[in-house]
């Protein structure tokens, strides 16, 4: 398991090196990513999340997703990552 | 987009924000109704998630705790109250602060955590009301530019927006059909869509307001399924074609047989489409309220299709059309020189496209306008604050704030308002007691209006406190040697003397105003548009400053003429009359100069010539042209040449070329390509005017 911790200025304007680092580590191996530094992100982020889901789904791997705040939750229900229950 | 340029986007919308949050909170306190409560929790939310885009963390982290308190305002958690709306108000100068001076000095952390303190505590209000139960339904297609976010733009905030001001998700499809794999995306692109059914409180413009700035550029389609909701959903109104007979056509309430007979019979009877269907039996009178309340939604919907424009691109759009009007010049000059027959048509040809440019500067300026509505607005709270300070009850009566000027007029307005409203607080309006004992109401009220006349826009800042203290004007003037102790003068001449720089009558300087900075300041300001203020004021009842302002600062009316070998401008709207005199009516007075008499009275004369350094035709006044121009009530006549005649001009900026500001406001680039100064008037008559009664 590949332990991530996403940075609290994670946006569009830097979102292609988280990109380049989840693509790097699914191919490798199970991924957790730790979200206790943000609480909020945008769009470009979540589609890599979306992308990132899928690829891991395709590769057998699994994504385990940590700390999650109340709106970040929202944030994936939005974008339809999770589901809303 | 480089950082810079998005922290200018933001800038600019924060700027809009906290205006607008200020104006509900405001009007929240005196009127909470659903609508203000909802806009409040809008403007919190987009300020969150704007500017945790821009890069401003804490903004964003801190918009989030005041958005949960709005958030239980609406659903009703909480009720409106005095203190609730001030500890809003200070979240709004906190957020104002950091973003536009967070170099002030301001101690963002203690105010911080002051104002949070404030909101924890606040937690224990009475509930107010029951959640209202009539819920619109949108069928809602959203599918964004691939760029979108190379314009700041952060999708992900406005379908929050959406969702949190959804009352029941009742479908939220997110297609991922285009997202390619990871390998494969631009990270930067947006890729995902969306369509979705929610209820919702709000109405299909609040609806539409949050995708307001995206939905021209982007794939946007919003449906109020609510009256068929349930029970079909064959309405598509989307389909932008509002006309009635096709509404209820497409809702099987008529045929089209049906249609086309009412159509034919509404061609000689007189009576409108819908009384023709509900007389001829085709429809019930409710089928056709339902049917016209859609039509009313569509017709909202196309009527709020606005686009933003820098106004930047305005103003060179403005110039260029200058730039053509300058041209259209030349070739009519160069059409004067032609023979008779190829000169006369070519000059009706250009009657022709004189009357497009000018319509066409006209659509320009048009779009230039803006209502002072906003400017007002803002009033409101610096009238609540200011007079809690003083301890003065006060109120802010606003009328006229539909009337629209140039936007720049708009902006440079606001400072010298400003400080006019805060002399009626400090000085104008009494404390309670006071108007209690001279049989006032005990609230004292300021009035702001703007209106158009006659071309011009007038602002009025009227209060109904204690008026001007003649007594004191007076004392003061004499005492700073701008009055004889026993000299007579007239009443508005007297009043004047409070625009006198260093002039104030206040015993006491307040916090707001009576340090004797300000009201020449004002005066100035309003000058320098183009504008003039006029006082009146009754002592016990109340004083009103009128403001007249030009719609627009980049056109002028004006009358060319000549000195020398160069042409020059006046505004028409400066000149009284123009003169030849006679040898005997021109004299010299010991300390005042060069003057002329005009109508009894003797009046400064100019010789321009001698002021621009020009070789005039003539020296002798008497074998020249006089022009008397009036500012602030005073004239003075400018010695020229000869009059050339009266032309609409657009005004180019000199910026900081010419030295000699007071007297030259401006340049206009003429038909032959020279260029025209333009006189300023004010400068001229404040810097060299004299005028005395003949004996």
């Amino acid at each position: 398991m590949i332990n991530i911790e996403v940075d609290e200025n994670i946006s569009v304007k830097n979102i292609s090196s988280f990109k380049e680092l989840v693509e790097g580590a699914v191919k490798k191996d199970n991924i957790s990513l730790d979200f206790k530094n943000i609480h909020r992100t945008d769009l470009s982020f979540m589609q890599v999340i979306y992308a990132l889901r899928l690829e891991a789904s395709a590769n057998k791997k699994k994504i385990k997703l940590l700390n999650v705040s109340h709106e970040l939750k929202t944030q994936m229900v939005i974008c339809g990552i999770v589901k809303d229950k | 987009m480089g950082s810079q340029e998005l922290l200018e986007i933001f800038k600019n919308e924060a700027e809009e924000i906290i205006q607008n949050l200020e104006s509900a909170l405001l009007t929240l306190e005196d009127n909470p109704d659903d609508e203000t409560i909802n806009n409040l929790f809008r403007y919190l939310h987009t300020m969150k998630g704007s500017s945790g885009i821009a890069g401003f963390g804490e903004v964003s982290e801190f918009a989030h705790h005041v958005e949960s308190l709005a958030d239980k305002i609406r659903s009703g958690e909480l009720a409106v109250s005095s203190d609730i709306i001030d500890i809003l108000l200070r979240a709004v100068d906190w957020f104002k602060a950091k973003i536009f001076d967070p170099e002030s000095g301001y101690d963002f952390e203690l105010n911080r955590q002051l104002i949070l303190d404030d909101l924890a505590s606040i937690g224990n209000h009475i509930p107010v009301k029951e959640k209202k139960e009539e819920l619109n339904v949108f069928r809602i297609r959203i599918k964004f530019r691939e760029d979108i976010f190379e314009y700041g733009t952060d999708p992900l905030i406005l379908l929050e927006d959406l969702y949190v001001s959804s009352d029941e998700i009742v479908e939220w499809n997110v297609s991922k059909e285009k997202l390619p794999d990871l390998d494969q995306m631009d990270p930067q692109k947006v890729y995902l869509c969306w369509k979705m059914i929610v209820k919702t409180k709000l109405s299909e413009k609040e609806i539409t307001d949050i995708f307001l700035f995206v939905k021209d550029d982007n794939d946007i389609d919003i449906a109020d399924i609510t009256d068929s909701y349930e029970e079909d959903d064959d309405i598509d109104i989307v389909n932008e074609n509002n006309r009635l007979g096709d509404l209820l056509l497409k809702k099987g309430i008529v045929t089209e047989d049906e249609l086309n007979s009412i159509l034919q019979l509404q061609d000689y009877k007189n009576k409108k489409l819908g009384e023709l269907i509900v007389e001829k039996g085709f429809a019930t009178k409710k089928d056709l309220d339902k049917a016209l309340q859609v039509q009313g939604k569509i017709r909202n919907k196309i009527e709020s299709s606005t686009v933003r424009v820098d106004t930047h691109k305005l103003d060179n759009l403005m110039n260029l059309l200058g730039e053509i009007v300058i041209g259209q010049s030349a070739i009519t000059r160069y059409a004067d020189e032609l023979d008779d027959d190829t000169g006369y048509s070519l000059k009706n040809a250009l009657y022709g496209l004189d009357r497009i440019t000018r319509e066409f500067q006209e659509q320009i300026m048009s779009i230039r306008m803006i209502p002072i509505g906003p400017t007002f607005g803002q009033f409101k709270r610096f009238v609540r604050d200011s007079s809690h300070k003083l301890g003065k009850s006060i109120k802010l009566e606003i009328t006229g704030e539909d009337t629209e000027l140039d936007k720049t007029v708009v902006e440079k307005i606001s400072d010298p308002l400003k400080h006019m409203i805060r002399n009626s607080i400090d000085h104008g309006i009494e404390s309670s007691e006071e108007r209690v004992a001279a049989g006032k109401s005990e609230e004292g009220t300021i009035y702001l209006d703007a209106y158009h006349r006659e071309g011009n826009v007038y602002i009025e800042i009227k209060d109904d406190g204690r008026g001007l203290d003649r007594k004191r004007i007076r004392e003061k003037a004499v005492d700073k040697g701008l009055l004889g102790k026993d000299e007579e003068i007239s009443d508005s001449r007297l009043i004047s003397f409070i625009f006198h720089p260093g002039f104030s009558t206040a015993q006491q300087a307040g916090e707001f105003s009576g340090r004797g900075v300000g009201m020449d300041v004002v005066k100035n300001n309003i000058e320098a548009l183009r504008g003039s203020v006029d006082v009146s004021s009754e002592e016990g009842r109340g004083s009103v400053f009128k403001i007249k302002m030009p719609l627009t600062l980049a056109i002028i009316d004006g009358m060319l003429f000549r000195v020398g070998s160069s042409t020059y401008i006046v505004p028409l709207l400066s000149i009284v009359e123009s003169i030849q005199p006679k040898k005997e009516e021109v004299q010299t007075i010991e300390g005042k100069g060069e003057v002329v008499l005009v109508r009894g009275k003797y009046i400064s004369l100019l010789r321009l010539y001698d002021f621009f350094s020009e070789e005039p035709d003539n020296k002798n006044p008497w074998e020249s042209l006089l022009i008397i121009v009036e500012a602030d009530g005073r004239h003075m006549a400018l010695m020229i040449d000869d009059l050339i005649g009266q032309q609409q001009i657009v005004i180019k900026s000199l910026d900081n070329i010419i030295t000699n500001k007071k007297s030259v406001s401006g340049a206009a680039i003429l038909g032959d390509g020279k260029v025209a100064l333009i006189l300023d008037v004010h400068g001229l008559v404040k810097d060299f005017s004299f005028e005395g009664v003949a004996k």
